[in-house]
């Protein structure tokens, strides 16, 4: 069934649109993140520009963390405090992200920005969740438990200043990493349709020491606020949200994340982790691959309204 | 079989067939004239829409001090949509990836062009006429100040390629062989119009020739926009992106909020 898109200005085929929603939503119900990053080059390689990809998306991002933010807030694993000084600093990176986008549009070198981001942050988190998973995969095989949180032991981050206490984190740290970490996220995440919560998550994780159980949460909270911000920004800014496209992608991606959901309850948490961490070094691999390798048609053409 | 009612196209046809009655009867005209006009003058573009098509029709007329030749006349339509700005980039390779360089800016790039004509084009006219009047998406963004024996111009390869692009994209279009005269004066084409045009006026040009001269020409105005939901929907993106946004965010966070109750557990 074909349905005409008023903002992409094309016809779609529903079913293909629900099922690309369906199958990003079925991997982010296993791995418990947004799948920003799997969707957006899904409708990207579908036809859909890229900008109007990367816009709507943000809006399905948003649904998408709506439902698991509501989720982890009733059972009481969700850090506000965290959360908010992580998306106020997220909002002004989604600011400047929705302006570089724009200059990069206009430069002509947005896709190839988005494809660089997408080799470097995808592998190198990719790399990270696989080396980690393996480690704790083999350290359970011979019986040693671990634990992720060490009380005590401390890493560089602890040593900075205007320290703020987390209470539902448990942890006391300078407000300067949280604030680096959720403005970049806002930036990426902005720029690149994603929530980043591949990104957030190891992030809070290593980095400040957050409980894993408190992490989703909070991190589904932060990619909540930014995304809603972005998806108005780029409403604002770039006329580029698709709200047609959008509520598609949230009613396949909604019915997806329930079975996945079911999914990952039975594996274990390593074993997420690694089987994550090789889907987002494949989709890094695979844009990697599209740089190096010679284009088919050297010329690409695009269209701006007569001036 | 008798229709229960007259369709509009049909009373537009009689009109016009009417009409040219009365100038032939009139012989006013010096020499021959075409008299066309469109099947549907706008498209509107609902959520269904997958593309349509438009029936351009006509005829040639002739005063008595016409003096029949043996060469055929032709005919050539021209649907043009506004003028754009076109930009082809070329990605070379640089440290080993494969980077947008150098690029073109083409300013007088039509965003739609579809032509359809009774013979090949070089039967018709010579390519100097035809450059001139840009008959043929071969004689699309060229220089203002276009020389033929240009060949730098004529094969410029950003210009080839920015061709090419708009030629797979079914936006250019070259029809030779689809205009067919039903009589010696009557004429019909049908030009399909692809999904993803942009919504806006488009001039509907009619050429007549004879033995590589223009006889005459004429022109109608096809609108295509859209209608309904979709229509409101552009309109507000557009002209309120900040309230549009707002109101995307509300609908996710509604459809986010909903999901959870629906399948909730217990």
């Amino acid at each position: 069934m074909e349905l005409y898109l008023p903002i992409a200005e094309m016809p779609v085929n529903i079913f293909v649109i629900l099922g690309m929603g369906g199958t990003v939503g079925f991997l982010s119900g296993i791995f418990g993140i947004g799948g920003g990053f799997l969707l957006t080059p899904l409708l990207i390689f579908y036809g859909i520009s890229p900008a109007v990809a990367v816009a709507s998306v943000t809006a399905q991002i948003t649904a998408s963390s709506t439902t698991g933010a509501l989720a982890y807030l009733r059972s009481g694993n969700l850090d506000l405090k965290l959360g908010t000084v992580l998306f106020s600093a997220g909002i002004a990176g989604s600011v400047l992200g929705v302006q570089a986008f724009a200059i990069l549009r206009s430069l002509g070198q947005l896709d190839l920005i988005i494809s660089i981001s997408y080799v470097t942050f995808l592998g190198a988190v990719g790399t990270l969740m696989v080396m980690e998973s393996v480690r704790a995969i083999v350290k359970a095989r011979k019986g040693i438990s671990i634990s992720m949180r060490k009380p005590g032991q401390h890493n560089w981050i602890h040593g900075l200043p205007f320290k703020m206490r987390f209470k539902k984190s448990k942890i006391y740290v300078s407000v300067l990493p949280v604030v680096a970490i959720g403005g970049s996220i806002g930036f990426l995440g902005t720029v690149l349709g994603i929530g980043g919560g591949f990104m957030l998550v190891p992030a809070l994780i290593y980095l400040l020491r957050v409980p894993t159980a408190v992490v989703i949460g909070t991190s589904l909270y932060q990619i909540l606020v930014t995304m809603a911000v972005a998806t108005t920004l780029h409403a604002a800014t770039n006329q580029t949200v698709d709200i047609v496209l959008a509520l598609i992608l949230m009613i396949g991606g909604t019915i997806g994340a329930q079975f996945g959901a079911q999914i990952g309850q039975k594996l274990k948490a390593e074993q997420l982790r690694a089987l994550l961490g090789i889907l987002v070094l494949m989709v890094g691999l695979r844009f990697a691959v599209d740089l190096v390798l010679e284009p088919t048609d050297h010329y690409s053409i695009e269209v701006r309204g007569s001036d | 079989m008798p229709f229960p009612y007259v369709p509009s196209w049909l009373l537009r046809r009689l009109s016009l067939a009417l009409l040219l009655l009365v100038g032939l009867l009139s012989g006013m005209a010096h020499s021959e004239k075409i008299v066309a006009d469109i099947s549907e003058g706008i498209i509107k573009i609902s959520s269904n829409y997958t593309g349509s098509e438009i029936v351009v029709f006509g005829m040639i007329q002739r005063d008595k001090a016409t003096i029949s030749r043996s060469e055929p006349y032709d005919v050539v339509i021209i649907v043009r949509g506004k003028k754009q700005t076109l930009i082809t980039r070329r990605k070379d390779r640089t440290f080993g990836i494969w980077i947008n360089k150098e690029r073109q800016v083409f300013r007088d790039a039509p965003n739609f062009y579809a032509l359809s004509s009774s013979r090949a084009l070089i039967n018709i006219a010579h390519p100097a006429l035809l450059a001139k009047m840009q008959i043929g998406t071969e004689n699309l963004l060229l220089p203002v100040s276009f020389d033929p024996q240009d060949r730098f111009a004529t094969y410029d390869p950003f210009r080839r390629a920015a061709l090419r692009r708009m030629r797979e994209k079914g936006l250019y279009r070259d029809e030779p062989n689809t205009v067919t005269f039903l009589n010696e004066s009557l004429f019909r084409s049908t030009i399909s119009i692809p999904a993803d045009v942009e919504v806006g006026a488009y001039d509907v040009t009619i050429h007549l020739f004879r033995d590589g001269t223009l006889l005459h020409s004429a022109s109608r105005t096809l609108k295509v926009a859209k209608t309904g939901f979709e229509q409101h929907a552009f309109a507000l993106a557009r002209d309120y992106g900040f309230f549009y946004g707002l109101a995307c965010v509300m609908i996710a966070l509604f459809t986010g909020w909903l999901t959870g109750v629906v399948f909730r557990k217990n």
